[in-house]
């Protein structure tokens, strides 16, 4: 009986690895997808299911969330230094509902900055941690920070 | 009484591992990963003031790290220890939960040896190292055969699994285990290999999907 119930279990627990497997391979494939979507902005932008920008000047593209203090630092410092960004597009995007992100960055006067998109584009075309920040240079992406980042890290990566 | 005797020389080895985990745990945050390491590793993205205010953190979380180990070594023998008693079922063989318990104490003194290896590669072989060459170094694995960093995230665990510390180990636990089993040595080592092997495989993947789906 006792061996039954151990072959039983060992059964259930290798069907159950075995799918844990398979979908962690799936993921590992999808996120493959996204970094090639996530290489172009032109990509990115038709992901998001908007017109990409005729704009020629540097995208910098900040994916944040309101409630994450690592974001609020990072928006923080971005609104401060604006100044250093008039020669870059900057635009923010977020998996929250689109009220609460555009009041958040409204108190910073970046609500015109905000990519007014569906939350499940965003969802689909980014994955992991916030904030993550993308800087574009003629469409290609030239950097991909992930985690908060230092306003002079940018401007190397923006003025190099 | 002999059983009285037993459970006390299980706490004393028990309580032997901990202090030792302990105290190279202690040496290699204060030698190894000094904060001029992680000043210099988080220098080119982040602000002096956050990595300042990120130490800060770590230094008083540590705390907890510190009263977590013993914890998790806990539970670690228990579902060891379990998984073990399931294929002493599927065998046929008679032991008890407290006997496998006590010989996977004991043969948890293996991983002692890559922490010593780590503070004496890095204490006085390589001393120019960075934050990266600590996160990968993982002697005798898998991981040595690739340029750490330029592996992608999610491999970085198996890589680091598969290494030969653990057939040292499932050597160690085989030698106990055939005390216990009354059996010699192939026959305790032809059990150990598919049991801790299968359980190793399991907790490889368990771990791998989760590092999939929790990293950016």
């Amino acid at each position: 009986m006792k061996r039954k119930l151990v072959l039983i279990f060992s059964v259930i627990n290798f069907c159950v690895l075995g799918l844990l497997a398979f979908r962690g391979m799936h993921k590992v494939l999808k996120n493959q997808e996204r970094e090639k979507v996530l290489s172009s902005s032109d990509a990115i932008f038709k992901n998001l299911g908007i017109s990409s920008s005729k704009d020629s000047r540097s995208t910098l593209l900040i994916y944040f969330n309101s409630k994450c203090e690592h974001c609020q630092w990072e928006v923080y410092e971005i609104a401060n230094n604006r100044h250093l960004f008039e020669n870059t597009q900057l635009a923010f995007v977020s998996h929250e509902p689109k009220e609460q992100a555009k009041a958040y960055l409204s108190q910073y006067g970046l609500t015109t900055n905000y990519l007014d998109v569906d939350v499940d584009k965003v969802m689909n075309t980014f994955s992991g941690s916030v904030p993550q920040l993308f800087i574009y240079e003629d469409g290609q992406l030239k950097k991909h920070f992930k985690g908060e980042v230092k306003i002079e890290a940018i401007l190397k990566v923006l003025n190099n | 009484m002999i059983h009285w005797k037993s459970s006390f020389n299980t706490l004393y080895i028990f309580s032997i591992l901990v202090l030792v985990s302990w105290v190279l745990i202690f040496l290699i945050e204060k030698t190894i990963v000094s904060e001029q390491l992680i000043i210099e590793y988080f220098d080119s993205q982040l602000s002096l003031k956050r990595i300042e205010q990120l130490i800060q953190s770590r230094n008083s979380g540590n705390w907890i790290r510190y009263a977590l180990l013993p914890i998790i070594y806990l539970i670690k023998f228990f579902f060891v220890s379990l998984w073990f008693l399931c294929g002493t079922i599927l065998y046929g063989y008679r032991t008890s939960l407290s006997q496998i318990f006590q010989i996977l104490i004991i043969s948890e003194f293996i991983w002692i040896v890559p922490l010593v290896l780590l503070l004496v590669w890095f204490g006085f072989i390589d001393t120019n190292y960075s934050l990266n060459d600590v996160q990968y170094f993982q002697p005798l694995s898998l991981l040595n055969l690739f340029d750490g960093p330029s592996v992608e995230t999610w491999l970085i665990f198996p890589l680091k699994a598969l290494n030969l510390f653990e057939i040292a180990y499932m050597i160690v636990l085989a030698l106990g285990l055939r005390k216990v089993l009354k059996r010699d040595f192939n026959s305790s080592l032809s059990f150990t290999v598919p049991v801790y092997g299968s359980g190793l495989i399991i907790w490889i993947i368990l771990i791998t999907f989760l590092s999939i789906n929790l990293s950016t």
